[in-house]
């Protein structure tokens, strides 16, 4: 393994390890130094060969892991490395963290498996990344029902994904990704393969049907909702399938079939940002909708590889947390419905939220512009949403008690720093394409203003909708109560019934039956005596006569 | 086969009869204070010594050689001609080295059991002796009395540590394995013809066709009778489900081994062409058994039926993994059951620990690990490397299983492939159900649930180590 990951990983280790509070802020800079030191040493060495290595994971198989970073490749180490950067901040600086000193540790750990699935040129290496980095946001996952549904959900996507390769594996004899291309075509079962696929990555990547794990993460503590939403899985579903996308031409479903779940999840994404209380929910549904776009640009192959891509998943990241600002401002208030009028106390987090939302656009726009129409659409849903979300807070008639409102105040300037100054660096970076979003803005004003979905701030009363999970019930009732149901009849017919009352309740009556009877022949009877005699008299006939045939 | 001169095996079968003998000597721990396990120490440190031994023989073999290696030959009659042989090779070697890790592990489950302990662990070495001289038998005639023999200790310990239904369960253990030990016997006898014969050379005696089909058909359901493979899961759920001490557990578990092997040795590429039917029947019966018992263990809610679920598909699944028409997938079959061993008896003696922790406390299981963090942190990591994640040779070895059995037959790996997502989830739903506080135990943290002493969390923090070098690298130990 190259250096620098090595020092992530020890750094990682040891910071998981580290007794709970203990030298926060030293073990942060170690943390931190080890980002540094990844992300310089990463600036210089496109294309190293010393970066390739022999792994024995399989006796059998020679696998060659490899770490060299090429242009994207590293543009999109460097990304990760700043999205952890900025989540280690985050953890330390901000945030009232159960134990920073692992979660920074979890984030190194995840920031090292995520570079490796970026650079994987073989699907072995890019399966034991995603694997690693599911358990690695597993123990992340500090609340029991949303770790349970999320490690349902990635063992079976994970153990689909290797299976799948088990498969391609079995047809083309070789583990590169590279060689997918022209061998794909001549593969069977294209539809299966392209199908599960598509299956593992949509379930990794939360989008509709897949979301309910994320959606039960919004009781975790914001800056480890926000991290494991964008740096962890649904991350390494847009890895996958960007590493792996040459496969999905072999299938004629694969494409309809990604725009299908791209395009609704962006629709149930937009409205659960509009109709859900919850300002962590909206945070978990505003993620969901980032990812539906990112898909739906897969979905008409309108994205290609860039580093674009990594700097719009940063800002979309910074915009999330900007969400954290009105929930500190309030004193840790979450519900929606017990704030509003804030405007008039919350200038500068206005201002704070509204630069992240132009970020969010900005970004967006120069990741989308290859596609007008997917742009725009990308800039209408963010407006709608984010529009809506601000005015609801910062507009509308106030419901916040008196001791919320008291204590309103604008949060710390380590809070919002980040967002300016990478707000800062890209309008620097792309100054010349500022002008393409003046649309955006009069829209975003406009909506703002004028506000013109709060009728659906009514679904806030609806106790039953706000907490509704129709797609576990779903699950629990089409999937698990049938199987449920065929397991317990199959014990009593099988187990019960066949083998415990038939066969040996069979072979035990049996055995009772020849001792009964050979009770009584041995009774003080001449029927016993004659039976015998008898018998022996049958016997030798019948081998004489066998013996006179032969 | 390659001609080699030495003592290592012989050593390997006797140091656990060495150590029968030492245990036999030493004091019983019973009504002493914990202190006087003088015969678990002995256990403990006999398994250590032998897997320095095998550490050294792993370092003598060639890990790619097909042939069995290091043959040593006993004369034992003239008339007849009795030779007695015996050979490992790299995948013979992963298994011993496997059961004795799962053995130490039971005897580390064990450690503060106050009831009959020097029996139980006498009973557990004479287990050893008798399975590691089935792995290395390699003539017909060794290989039956050492398959046979494995079936006394555990017999006994049945006996001993069953719970009230023992009676019902030894009735069912003494009825399937007569069947099959009856059954091979008379094959072997057939094979003997006044010579002992090499397993590997079985092939190549000659026998008119209805006796070739009667002697591998009695071979066959003699190996079945040791796997849970339906109708045979029976007595094997039965002892899985009635036996709370972690060692015997264990060691029940490792008899549906000695059938896999059986089958492993016999059948991939010296079963005659005739039998091709009779392997595609085997076939549908496994996998009808995988989905059936994987759905019961899904619907069930004891945890020792849910092991016993997961154990029975992986074992049909390695089972049918070396029965493809290929020896390519031995070595990764190996690996897979070196890692899967290990991982089953963590999961059972933290099971059993918990259990214990249930009766002293007096509370449900359900939400038992909030408070001991410990016992939480080790039986997920084993749940989570049981069920198939990167954290074992499981997990790259079980692909290239699922590689062969795909490329076979993709409808029945299809099958194959519910029954182990089934009996996953399982495992995993019960690891939730252990750890998530259910309303109704509200007063779950009053309750004072004693963790795993540090000196035992140490040791399955070493065999987690293990675990993830065997990830890293399955031949980690040759390094």
């Amino acid at each position: 393994m190259p250096h620098y990951l090595v020092i992530l990983l020890l750094a990682g280790v040891s910071s998981v390890f580290v007794p709970k509070n203990r030298m926060i802020y030293w073990w942060a800079s170690v943390v931190i130094a080890s980002l540094i030191y990844s992300a310089l040493f990463l600036m210089g060495c496109f294309g190293s060969n010393a970066l390739t290595f022999d792994w024995q994971a399989i006796p059998n198989i020679p696998i060659a892991i490899s770490f060299v970073p090429e242009y994207f490749g590293c543009c999109a180490c460097l990304g990760v490395l700043a999205l952890s950067f900025f989540a280690v901040y985050y953890n330390i600086l901000v945030t009232k963290e159960e134990s920073p000193n692992a979660m920074n540790g979890l984030i190194l750990l995840n920031c090292v498996f995520v570079i490796s699935a970026i650079l994987s040129p073989n699907y072995i290496q890019l399966l034991a990344a995603v694997g690693m980095s599911d358990v690695i946001v597993f123990s992340a996952i500090n609340q029991l029902d949303a770790k349970k549904q999320y490690i349902y959900g990635n063992f079976f996507a994970d153990f689909i994904l290797l299976n799948t390769f088990a498969l391609i594996f079995v047809q083309s004899d070789s583990i590169v990704i590279s060689n997918f291309g022209d061998a794909s075509k001549q593969w069977s079962h294209r539809d299966f393969i392209a199908i599960m696929l598509l299956l593992s990555i949509f379930i990794k990547s939360g989008l509709l049907m897949f979301h309910t794990a994320y959606q039960k993460m919004s009781s975790l503590n914001y800056n480890r909702l926000n991290f494991i939403l964008y740096v962890t899985t649904p991350l390494m579903g847009a890895i996958i399938f960007e590493n792996i996308k040459d496969v999905f031409v072999i299938s004629p479903y694969s494409y309809p079939l990604l725009k299908i779940f791209s395009v609704l999840t962006i629709l149930f994404a937009a409205l659960g940002t509009l109709c859900v209380d919850n300002i962590k929910r909206k945070a978990v549904y505003l993620s969901m909708m980032f990812w539906g776009l990112i898909f739906v640009g897969y979905a008409w192959q309108i994205n290609t590889v860039s580093p674009k891509f990594y700097v719009l998943l940063l800002s979309a990241f910074l915009f999330n947390n900007s969400l954290m600002l009105v929930y500190k401002a309030a004193s840790d208030e979450v519900l929606i419905s017990r704030m509003g009028g804030f405007l008039k106390s919350l200038k500068f987090t206005f201002f704070i939220n509204a630069v992240s939302v132009v970020l969010y656009a900005v970004t967006w726009w120069i990741y989308a512009q290859k596609s007008i129409p997917y742009a725009i659409i990308g800039l209408f849903v963010i407006s709608i949403t984010s529009a809506h979300v601000f005015s609801e807070v910062y507009l509308s008639q106030s419901k916040a008690d008196e001791w919320v409102l008291a204590r309103l105040k604008n949060p710390l300037f380590l809070l919002w720093l980040p967002i300016i100054l990478v707000a800062a660096a890209v309008i620097y970076a792309k100054l010349n394409e500022w002008q393409y979003i003046y649309g955006f803005a009069v829209l975003w004003m406009l909506l703002f203003i004028f506000h013109p979905f709060r009728k659906l701030s009514m679904m806030y009363k609806y106790d039953s909708f706000q907490k509704s999970d129709k797609v576990t019930w779903l699950y629990n009732f089409f999937i698990l109560a049938p199987l449920k149901f065929f397991g317990r009849a199959l014990r009593l017919i099988v187990d019960f019934v066949f083998i415990e009352k038939t066969i040996l309740a069979s072979i035990k009556s049996a055995i009772r039956f020849a001792v009964f009877i050979f009770r009584k022949l041995h009774g003080k009877n001449i029927w016993g005596y004659m039976i015998f005699v008898l018998s022996a008299v049958i016997i030798i006939a019948v081998a004489y006569y066998k013996g006179v045939m032969q | 086969m390659i001609e080699n001169t030495g003592i290592l095996l012989s050593i390997i079968m006797a140091i656990p009869m060495l150590g029968v003998m030492f245990a036999s000597l030493a004091k019983d721990g019973q009504g002493q204070t914990i202190k006087g396990r003088n015969v678990l120490s002995v256990g403990i440190f006999t398994v250590l010594s032998n897997l320095v031994i095998l550490w050294i023989t792993a370092r003598k073999i060639n890990v790619n050689g097909t042939n069995l290696q290091l043959i040593e030959k006993f004369k034992w009659l003239e008339t007849p001609n009795i030779e007695l042989v015996f050979g490992i090779d790299f995948f013979s070697l992963l298994l011993i080295a496997a059961i004795h890790f799962a053995v130490l592990l039971g005897m580390i489950g064990v450690r503060n059991n106050p009831y009959r302990q020097k029996t139980l662990i006498i009973l557990s070495l004479l287990f050893l002796s008798m399975i590691t001289g089935y792995l290395l038998a390699a003539d017909i005639f060794s290989f039956y009395i050492f398959f046979e023999a494995t079936l006394l200790p555990l017999f006994m310990l049945v006996g001993i540590f069953g719970d009230i239904k023992k009676q019902d369960i030894l009735y069912r253990f003494f009825l399937y394995n007569l069947l099959g030990a009856m059954l091979l016997f008379t094959a072997l006898c057939i094979l003997f013809d006044n010579e002992n014969v090499s397993i590997s050379e079985i092939s190549r005696v000659s026998l008119n066709r209805h006796i070739e089909i009667f002697v591998w058909g009695a071979i066959f359901v003699a190996f079945l009778s040791r796997i849970p493979i339906w109708p045979f899961h029976y007595w094997i759920s039965s002892v899985n489900v009635n036996i709370t001490n972690p060692l015997v557990f264990i060691v029940a578990n490792i008899m549906p081994l000695t059938g896999v092997y059986g089958l492993i040795r016999f059948f991939p590429l010296t079963a005659p062409d005739i039998l091709e039917p009779y392997l595609l029947a085997l076939k549908i019966i496994s996998i009808t058994t995988m989905v059936v018992i994987s759905l019961i263990g899904f619907s069930n809610r004891d945890i020792q039926y849910k092991l016993f679920s997961y154990m029975t598909v992986y074992y049909i699944l390695y089972l049918l993994g070396a029965l493809l028409p290929t020896d390519a997938l031995l070595g990764n079959i190996g690996f897979s059951l070196f890692a899967y061993l290990i991982v089953i008896s963590a999961i059972e003696i933290m099971i059993s620990h918990l259990e214990k922790e249930k009766q002293c406390t007096k509370v449900g299981d359900c939400g038992i690990l909030c408070n001991i963090k410990r016992s939480s942190f080790v039986l997920s990591f084993f749940i989570l490397a049981a069920v198939g994640l990167p954290l074992s040779s499981l997990f790259l070895n079980n692909m290239l299983i699922f590689a062969g059995l795909l490329s076979y037959n993709i409808k029945m790996a299809a099958f194959i492939l519910l029954a182990i997502i089934l009996s996953s989830i399982s495992l995993l739903h019960h690891l939730f159900y252990l750890k998530y506080p259910q309303e109704e135990v509200t007063d779950s943290k009053d309750v004072c649930v004693s963790d795993i002493s540090m000196s035992v969390f140490c040791v399955l923090i070493v065999f987690m180590l293990i675990l993830i070098a065997s990830f890293i690298n399955p031949l980690w130990f040759m390094e």
